[in-house]
């Protein structure tokens, strides 16, 4: 019994790391720890403060683990008239459904963690509808007013952008002709897609802070100014998994926009390994993303939801359409042919 | 929550039981990580909000200000509190998870500061264990920090 499970383990050492080490769990986890702790010291450096120096050294970094370990060592509450079961599903469900779209994403030549035959892009927007649906069920099974509003809110939110997210990347699917997330990043070894598909990028970026609700349109918690939106009822541990969720929910929107507009994981040769070296551009093209997010962060005052409403439904949706037509008639123009 | 009683502390804590050096690390991530919620009632606020600016940066400390008290570990009173305005305080205590701590700022949610003789005024220490007094009227905002850091020492060595 030991023996076969030793065996299976050296069998399947290269899957089982591919899951639980790089571009799966482990990776997940630590890009929370270290875009929570990013953002603080970034953002205070901004404001002329200087963030967490004194836990950790001077550069603070065992901030977060100190603050985790709180969380997760306090008092669980539940609400009386929360139904229970929905209440502490959510919280669990909540990080799962983005680090699933992660599993999609390629980092490097052959380093994805599932192979969807041609159809991942498809599978990631599949995925990325239930983000919202658990949304809303976090903020009904508190059945608290503030709960509910914020889940209401969130929810207007993440239609009004992801309907132009979804149009603004079927721009990309028709100029690549794939729906396959490594196809696309192996088309764009000569030219980046957000040359050819500007407009289309820009509401896609748009759309994107929309989804992962920073600032300009973190709407439902507006910065614990309504009281914590659909978190409010959450304490301890299972608070913790609701701010994972938003931090994975960023990466992994992150990455897509990466794969799709920014080339993936190519870059020029650094490293002679393939896979080092999709790694390491990947990487680096993703904290440069979160940075640009970050300062966008910083730099705009909030939008009210009718605004951010409106933006989505009045001028980013009628962008992507013109977006798809135009990528349309170009292709035809240049290719002679749309499929393919 | 209509009567006017004291609030009764929570259960004392698994870290009792726990061994020292256990309950060391547990003292020293509580005392990294305290997110205060101010229960703003009078004057001393406009003291206490410079804390997170750039001047004073409490977020130094690992000190985060937040909006929801499921989610907060310390309940700040800054200014004077009134009979009415207790029942609401102890809501928001009651609401707050195990660990939780009270600093009182001022002169007025202290001992009644300017009006002794009030009716309405009642002092916090007759209602919750208080952790920091911070005297003043208003303290100054070197003064909140240091209240703040004092309570910080204390959970760190663990009292």
């Amino acid at each position: 019994m030991f023996n076969e499970l030793i065996s299976f383990l050296n069998e399947n050492f290269q899957t089982l790391f591919i899951i639980s080490v790089f571009p799966g769990l482990s990776f997940v986890l630590g890009f929370v720890i270290f875009a929570v702790w990013y953002q603080r010291k970034y953002l205070a450096r901004l404001m002329i403060r200087m963030g967490p120096v004194h836990c950790g050294g001077r550069l603070g970094w065992l901030q977060l683990i100190a603050d985790a370990l709180k969380l997760i060592t306090k008092e669980l509450i539940f609400p009386k008239a929360a139904n229970k079961f929905l209440f502490v599903f959510a919280s669990i469900m909540l990080p799962v459904i983005p680090a699933a779209m992660i599993a999609l994403i390629p980092f490097a030549p052959g380093l994805v963690i599932y192979n969807a035959s041609g159809l991942s892009l498809l599978i990631f927007f599949a995925i990325s509808t239930l983000f919202p649906v658990i949304g809303v069920i976090r903020g009904w099974a508190a059945n608290n007013k503030f709960t509910i509003i914020g889940a209401f809110r969130n929810i207007y939110l993440d239609i009004a952008g992801e309907i132009p997210v979804f149009l603004s990347s079927v721009g990309v699917m028709v100029w690549a002709g794939t729906y396959d997330l490594n196809e696309i990043v192996l088309r764009q070894q000569g030219m980046w897609f957000v040359i050819p598909q500007f407009l289309g990028f820009i509401v896609f970026f748009l759309g994107l802070l929309a989804m992962v609700e920073k600032v300009p349109f973190d709407i439902p918690t507006a910065e614990t100014e309504l009281i914590y939106g659909p978190n409010t009822e959450y304490s301890g541990a299972m608070f913790l998994n609701m701010m994972e969720a938003d931090y994975v929910n960023l990466l992994a929107w992150t990455l897509l926009m990466i794969t799709l507009y920014f080339g993936g994981y190519n870059g020029p040769t650094i490293f002679a390994d393939p896979v080092v070296n999709g790694v390491f551009w990947l990487i680096l093209k993703l904290l440069v993303a979160i940075t640009i997010i970050f300062t966008i962060m910083i730099s705009y005052a909030r939008l009210r939801i009718d605004q951010a409403v409106r933006m989505g439904w009045n001028y980013l949706l009628p962008l992507s359409i013109l977006n798809l037509l135009l990528t349309l008639v170009l292709k035809y123009l240049l290719v002679g042919g749309v499929w393919g | 929550m209509s009567k006017m009683e004291r609030v009764v502390e929570g259960r004392p804590g698994l870290v009792d039981k726990l061994p020292k050096p256990v309950k060391k690390l547990f003292n020293w991530f509580r005392s990294y990580s305290i997110w205060p919620i101010h229960f703003v009632t009078g004057c001393c606020s406009p003291e206490y909000m410079q804390l997170f600016g750039p001047r004073y940066d409490l977020e130094r400390w690992g000190v985060l200000p937040m909006g929801s008290t499921r989610q907060s570990d310390t309940l700040i009173f800054v200014g004077n509190v009134s009979r009415k305005m207790m029942l609401r305080a102890m809501r928001l205590y009651e609401q707050m998870p195990e660990p939780k701590y009270v600093i009182v700022v001022g002169a007025c949610a202290t001992s009644k500061g300017p009006f002794p003789e009030s009716y309405s005024l009642v002092r916090v220490k007759d209602y919750m264990d208080v952790d920091v007094y911070i005297a003043g009227c208003p303290p100054k905002p070197e003064a909140q920090a240091y209240g703040i850091l004092k309570l910080r020492k204390k959970i760190l060595e663990g009292e």
